[in-house]
């Protein structure tokens, strides 16, 4: 019997793995918002040393001037709303919503 | 603003809430379940829903406590505690998943759950300690013995903010702490006694225990039972849980030890009281003195026990309603194991009721460093200890009656009558040595445990993948709200010039200050306004277009769609 063992030792090992796998995953997921946190802080407490994309940044309102720096902004507030508006629009259209919670609907309603 | 605070207005609030769960239950089996039957539940119900309603009125009228009412009061009381329990599980849950989504403090305050069963209060302080814990693993849960490091030349007096840190308790004994006053707040090791008596949890007679930092009024922290469980919690009115359940604090580990006497020692690992958290308190308080009526239950009633504005009469009276009765005024930092002796070397009470305010005595010992340690020295504990993953019943405490032929001292004094200790002499040679002995070995596990390296993974449990998955869309939620809140914050970044040469300087700031008399504005300014301009018209040509192409392609599969039913 030992080949049965065996078997149940790899998929033993292989759920540890995933397991830790996605350990890692989210611990760096939550490494990369502490970051984002830290830049938002720094913006906010007026930081700029050490972050080289809010110097760039600065640094192109300085060179273009406030109106072009606001319409840029704008834009890519715009783009960002468009995107996560098409994102959800991907992800309903992907997920049928209407289909599962029919059927949930069907276990109690006949 | 006054703010009082009725015991049935609670409980009307709660029934009110079931008999609506229940009312909508009925009538929305109605789809599935036979038409007579629904009727009579319907009629039943209806007449159970009047009268209720009619108890409930005369309740809220009267004044009068529903629980005096009989039979009904008892089912009414069993429904409530049900409700009670499931409720404070939801909550505690709630709070949880909060303070994953939004990295925010713990707030959940112990009163909050101060009605619940003994077993359900088990289980909501088991979902608080795997709360309290970094990642989704309760770390806690392997280490099962740990002796904090004691380094007497970190321990400081606070002066600044408070007077010394005090453990208020009525058994003033077994409590340490190894603190350290930082530019952002109080931090290091708290160990104190868990105080309570027998399993009833309800009556804060028998329990209290909390650390009050400061002995000034106006920044009096007081962090009830600062391990964050909720059994301790002393209960006087929901106001004081109002005005004292709110704090800040944030630590790593937590652990709770267990003698002989099954007395409860609560360790905290990187205590950190960080001072906006003490602001908080602080400006909670002044709203309290400011506005809130400070009531007592007496009977059935709650009545006014002191007036506002005079702090010194509020804590005063706070301070007797615990009734507290030792207090260890002020820390000598030259004598560290003045408050460490019954808390690592198990000294213990004959009588608990009597339980004396126990101190080492106040012989010349050297504080002990890591180069005093002798790895060879055998102290009281076993080397299962160090490992750390053996079980606190099987190896603490030990007995102080061991000879260990070490320095034996007379017993210290006590300051609550003459109570009979049962104790003779203390020997604190070996016990010393030992937790010096333990502490490189412990710090070696926290370290591995902080950087999350070899974890015995054969530990992860089917439901753990489950949470993780929930922690990482949560957590992929949190990072997509902090990047927005990032992309926001942009907006309010000034101009920098840091980056570029001062040549360009100069000549960028000549563009933009010297003002052209015709138009009143300078070079740069007429400029970005008229690139502005051309940008804004140039995207709405862009956006009408691309509107329009994609109008006319749904106009376009509308007709192919006509087309082909035809």
């Amino acid at each position: 019997m030992d080949w049965l063992v065996e078997i149940f030792d790899q998929i033993k090992e292989a759920f540890i793995l995933s397991v830790d796998s996605l350990n890692s995953f989210y611990n760096n997921i939550e490494s990369q918002t502490d970051t984002l946190i830290s830049m938002t802080d720094n913006i906010q407490n007026g930081t700029m040393e050490g972050l080289n994309i809010v110097q760039f940044i600065g640094t192109f309102r300085y060179i273009v001037g406030d109106p072009i720096w606001y319409v840029f902004y704008s834009l890519t507030m715009l783009g960002l709303g468009y995107t996560i508006y098409a994102i959800v629009v991907l992800i309903k259209n992907e997920i049928p919503v209407s289909s599962i919670v029919g059927n949930i609907k069907g276990l109690f309603l006949k | 603003m006054i703010y009082t605070i009725k015991r049935n207005d609670k409980k009307i609030v709660s029934m009110m809430l079931i008999l609506l769960i229940v009312f909508t239950s009925i009538v929305s089996s109605y789809e599935v379940a036979n038409a007579e039957i629904v009727t009579i539940s319907l009629v039943v119900g209806g007449l159970a829903l009047i009268g209720l309603g009619g108890l409930l009125a005369y309740s809220s009228a009267t004044n009068q406590d529903i629980d005096d009412f009989g039979p009904v009061g008892d089912i009414f009381s069993t429904v409530k505690d049900i409700q009670t329990n499931v409720w404070g599980l939801l909550k505690v849950e709630t709070k949880y998943f909060y303070y994953k989504l939004f990295n925010g403090v713990e707030s959940v305050e112990p009163g909050e759950f101060s009605d619940l069963d003994t077993s359900i209060k088990d289980e909501v302080i088991s979902n608080v300690n795997y709360v309290n814990q970094e990642g989704y693993i309760d770390y806690s849960t392997q280490i099962k013995y740990e002796v904090p490091k004691i380094q007497s030349e970190t321990v400081k007096e606070f002066t600044t903010e408070t007077n010394g840190i005090n453990f208020v308790q009525p058994y003033a004994s077994g409590s340490y702490y190894d603190l350290t006053e930082t530019s952002t707040g109080i931090e290091g090791i708290i160990a104190y006694r868990e105080i309570y008596n027998g399993t009833d949890y309800g009556d804060f007679n028998t329990k209290r225990s909390y650390i009050d930092f400061g002995t000034k009024s106006d920044s009096f922290y007081k962090l009830n039972n600062v391990g964050f469980s909720i059994t301790t919690k002393s209960y006087i009115n929901d106001f004081y849980y109002k005005s004292y359940g709110d704090y800040y604090y944030e630590y790593n580990i937590e652990h709770t030890l267990v003698n002989s006497q099954s007395e409860k020692y609560k360790v905290i690992f990187n205590f950190i009281l960080r001072d906006d958290s003490a602001d908080f308190i602080r400006n909670d308080i002044d709203y309290a003195y400011g506005s809130m009526k400070i009531l007592q239950l007496v009977g059935s009633e709650y009545v006014e026990l002191s007036t506002n504005g005079d702090s010194s009469t509020w804590d005063d009276d706070f301070r007797n309603n615990l009734g507290v009765t030792a207090n260890i005024p002020s820390f000598d930092a030259s004598n560290v194991f003045d408050y460490i002796d019954p808390l690592f070397i198990g000294v213990t009470s004959t009588n608990p009721s009597v339980c004396p305010d126990i101190k080492a005595p106040s012989i010349p010992l050297e504080p002990l460093l890591d180069t005093d340690i002798d790895s060879n020295d055998v102290g009281l504990y076993s080397d299962d200890i160090v490992t750390g993953l053996e079980t606190v019943e099987d190896t603490f405490p030990v007995s102080v009656d061991n000879d260990l032929g070490g320095i034996v001292v007379e017993a210290p004094d006590t300051n609550v009558g003459e109570p009979d200790t049962g104790i003779d002499t203390i020997d604190y040679t070996g016990v010393l040595n030992d937790i010096a002995n333990n502490t490189t070995s412990i710090e070696e596990q926290l370290q591995q445990l902080n950087q999350g390296t070899e974890i015995d993974l054969n530990n992860y449990n089917i439901p753990d993948l489950f949470k993780l998955l929930i922690l990482i869309l949560i957590a992929l939620l949190k990072f997509f709200v902090t990047f927005v809140a990032l992309v926001i914050a942009f907006r309010g970044i000034p101009p920098d010039s840091s980056l570029l040469p001062d040549e360009t300087i100069q000549v960028l700031e000549w563009f933009k200050n010297t003002s052209l008399p015709s138009f009143n504005m300078s070079m740069s300014q007429i400029i970005s306004y008229l690139v502005a301009i051309l940008l804004v018209f140039r995207v709405a040509r862009l956006l009408k277009r691309h509107i329009v192409g994609v109008a006319e392609n749904t106009h376009r599969r509308s007709l192919k769609k006509t087309k082909s039913k035809k």
